[in-house]
C-alpha cells in the first residue's frame, strides 16, 4: 500500500525512472555470471529509489537532458547499493528488504567484489560528464558518506554518544547523498546557482527527516515490513535517536548492554522494543524529524513554480509519514 | 648511484600514496597497509628512464597506488566473518582509498582516465570473481587472470598516457611474480582471490610460469628504449626465482 503510495508519487516521471530502471540493469552486465547475478539481485530487490528521483526534479529545474541526468541517477544509486552490498559484510546482515544478501546467498569475499565492481561502474556511468564541478562533488560525497561509516564502527557501542553525535553521523550517513543528489541533478541541467543552493539544502534536510524516520522504523516496525530484524540498529551496536532519548533509563540499561554484548533474548528483543515503543522516545525522535521536514518544505518554497515542486513537496510529506 | 635514486623515487612515491589515502581511525586500528614497491617500480618506469612525467602523470600514479591499497585491504577480509572491528574497519578502508582514487582523478579532470581505469578495475573485480568460483582450467587462462588481476591499472596508465611500449614488461614481470609467490614460496598467497580450500594443478603453473618467462626474454629483448640499468634490473627481479638468469 505505502509503495503504491510512492508509485503515485513518481507518475508523472515514470518514463524518466523506467529508462534509468534499464540504464542500471545495463550498467550492471558483467562477464561474470556471479556478478551479474548478484547485481540483478540487488537491483530487483528494490528499493525507493529516491536518490534518481530527486536527481531527476532537480533537474527540471535547468535544462533538461534525459541521458546525462540518467548518468548522474544511476551513478548515485550504484553508489548506494555498493554501500549496502558492503554494510552487509560488516554488519554479517542474512536479509536486507526481504531478500537474502549477497554475502549470505554467496560470500564476504563475492560480496567484496561485487561491491566493489558495482562502484566501478558508477564511475565508469559519471565519466561521461566532463563537468568538473559534478565530479568533484560526487568524489566528496562518497568519502563522506564513508567517514561516516568509518566513525559509526568507531562509535559501535559505545554509550556515551550525544544527540550531536548521532545528527552528524547521520549527516554524512544518508542526508548527504540526498543533498548530492538535488546538487548534482541540478549541476548537470547546469540550473542557475540560486536555485542549486536550495536544492542542495531541501535534499539535505529532507535527507535528515529520512534517516530519523527509518531508524524510528526499525523499532516501531515489523520484521515482515522491514525485511529484517526489528531493532536490528540496536543489535549491530549502533544508537539511533529514539535510543539516544532512553539510553540512561535504568530499566533499559539491560536490555541496552544485552543488545551490545550479543546475550539478548528473541523474547528481550521484542520486550525491548515495546518498552522503547512506549517510553515517549519515539514521539521525541519524531519531532526532530517534523523540524527537519518543515526546513525541507520551506526550501522548496523559495523554488520556481512546476510539477519538480509539487513533486518534491509530495515526497516531502510522505518521507515524514512513511511506514517502510 | 642509478640505484640510490631509483629507490628514492620510489620511496617518495609509496610515501605520496600513504599520505593521500592517510585516515586517522584506520590508520589507527587496522593493519598498516601496504603499497607494493615492485608494481611501484613499472608505474613509475617511463619517468625513472627519463620520459616526459608531468604532474598529472604522477597525480593519476597516485590514484593507481590508492586502487591498489584498496584491492588489498578488501583482499584481506574473512571468506564468513568480517565482524570484527578492525575487519569492519578494512572494509570502510578499502572503500575509503578507491574514494580517494576518484578525487585525486576528478581534481585533474581526468575523465578519460576515470572512464578507462574504472572498466579496468571492474574488469579486474570480475576476473577475480571467477578465479574465486571457479580456477583456471589451463595456463593461458591462467595468466590471463593473474595479468588482469595484477597488471590491469598499471597497464591502463601506460596506455592512457602513452608509454605503450613499457607494456610486455609488465605483463609478464608481475603475473610472474605472482605466480612464483603464491606457489613456490607460499602457497596461500593466490588464495587471496581463489578460494583457500582449493589448489590449482601445479602443473598449469609450471607451464604458465615457463610461458611467461619466454615471454619476459622477448619483452627484455625489445625493450631497447630502456636503459641497460633498467634492463638489469628487471632481470633480478626473475633471477633469484628460478636460479638461472634470463
Amino acid at each position: 500500500m505505502e509503495k503504491l503510495k510512492l508509485i503515485t508519487l513518481y507518475a508523472d516521471f515514470r518514463k524518466d525512472l523506467a529508462y534509468i530502471e534499464k540504464e542500471l540493469e545495463r550498467s550492471v552486465e558483467s562477464t561474470s555470471p556471479v556478478i551479474r547475478q548478484a547485481s540483478l539481485h540487488l537491483l530487483r530487490a528494490g528499493g525507493k529509489r529516491i536518490r534518481p528521483i530527486f536527481v531527476i526534479l532537480a533537474s527540471k529545474f535547468g535544462t533538461y537532458s534525459l541521458e546525462d541526468v540518467a548518468k548522474v541517477a544511476v551513478s548515485l544509486e550504484l553508489v548506494h547499493m555498493a554501500s549496502l552490498v558492503h554494510d552487509d559484510v560488516i554488519d554479517d546482515s542474512d536479509m536486507r528488504r526481504g531478500f537474502e544478501t549477497v554475502k549470505s546467498r554467496w560470500d564476504n569475499r563475492i560480496a567484496m567484489y561485487t561491491g566493489d565492481f558495482i562502484f566501478s561502474r558508477a564511475l565508469t556511468a559519471m565519466g561521461d560528464i566532463e563537468i568538473p564541478e559534478v565530479h568533484q562533488l560526487f568524489a566528496e560525497t562518497m568519502l563522506e558518506i564513508c567517514k561516516g561509516e568509518i566513525i559509526q564502527i568507531d562509535h559501535q557501542r559505545k554509550t556515551n554518544q550525544t544527540i550531536r553525535d548521532y545528527l552528524r553521523r547521520i549527516k554524512r550517513k544518508t542526508a548527504l547523498l540526498l543533498s548530492s543528489s538535488c546538487e548534482l541533478g541540478a549541476l548537470v541541467s547546469r540550473t542557475d546557482s540560486s536555485i542549486v543552493g536550495s536544492l542542495r539544502r531541501f535534499g539535505y534536510f529532507a535527507g535528515m527527516a529520512f534517516q530519523i524516520v527509518d531508524d524510528i522504523l526499525d523499532i516501531t516496525s515489523t520484521d515482515e515490513k522491514l525485511g529484517k530484524p526489528a531493532g536490528s540498529d540496536l543489535l549491530n551496536g549502533h544508537l539511533t535517536l529514539p535510543v539516544l532519548y532512553i539510553k540512561d533509563d535504568l530499566k533499559f540499561k539491560p536490555y541496552l548492554e544485552r543488545s551490545f554484548d550479543g546475550t539478548l533474548t528473541e523474547m528481550e528483543r521484542e520486550e525491548m522494543l515495546v518498552y522503547i515503543r512506549s517510553s515517549g522516545a519515539i514521539q521525541k525522535a519524531q519531532a526532530v524529524s517534523d523540524v527537519y521536514l518543515r526546513k525541507a518544505l520551506d526550501e522548496i518554497d523559495a523554488l520556481p513554480e512546476g510539477d519538480a515542486k509539487k513533486a518534491f513537496k509530495q515526497i516531502a510529506a510522505f518521507i515524514g509519514k512513511r511506514k517502510y | 648511484m642509478e640505484k640510490q635514486k631509483m629507490k628514492q623515487y620510489i620511496e617518495n612515491y609509496i610515501s605520496e600514496v600513504e599520505r593521500s589515502i592517510y585516515e586517522p581511525i584506520v590508520n589507527r586500528d587496522v593493519r598498516c597497509i601496504t603499497v607494493d614497491d615492485v608494481k611501484a617500480f613499472f608505474l613509475l618506469l617511463p619517468m625513472l628512464n627519463g620520459e616526459k612525467w608531468t604532474s598529472s602523470m604522477n597525480t593519476a600514479a597516485i590514484a593507481i597506488g590508492a586502487v591498489h591499497a584498496a584491492f588489498d585491504a578488501h583482499d584481506r577480509i574473512d571468506l564468513s566473518d568480517a565482524t570484527t572491528k578492525q575487519q569492519q574497519l578494512t572494509v570502510l578502508s578499502g572503500d575509503h582509498f578507491s574514494g580517494i582514487h576518484y578525487r585525486l582523478l576528478a581534481s585533474q579532470s581526468e575523465y578519460k582516465f576515470i572512464r578507462s581505469l574504472s572498466k579496468t578495475i571492474g574488469a579486474i573485480n570480475e576476473m577475480k570473481t571467477i578465479f574465486h568460483e571457479q580456477l583456471p582450467d589451463g595456463p593461458g587462462k591462467l595468466i590471463e587472470a593473474v595479468r588482469v588481476i595484477e597488471a590491469g591499472c598499471i597497464t591502463n596508465f601506460l596506455h592512457t598516457f602513452g608509454f605503450m611500449q613499457y607494456i610486455p614488461l609488465a605483463n609478464a614481470v608481475l603475473p610472474l611474480l605472482k605466480l612464483d609467490k603464491g606457489f613456490s614460496k607460499h602457497k596461500l598467497e593466490l588464495s587471496t582471490y581463489g578460494r583457500p580450500d582449493r589448489t590449482l594443478d601445479t602443473a598449469f603453473v609450471d607451464q604458465a610460469i615457463v610461458l611467461l618467462m619466454t615471454e619476459l626474454q622477448v619483452a627484455i629483448v625489445e625493450a631497447d628504449f630502456l636503459k641497460p640499468f633498467f634492463q638489469q634490473e628487471i632481470r633480478n627481479m626473475a633471477i633469484p626465482l628460478f636460479d638461472k638468469p634470463i
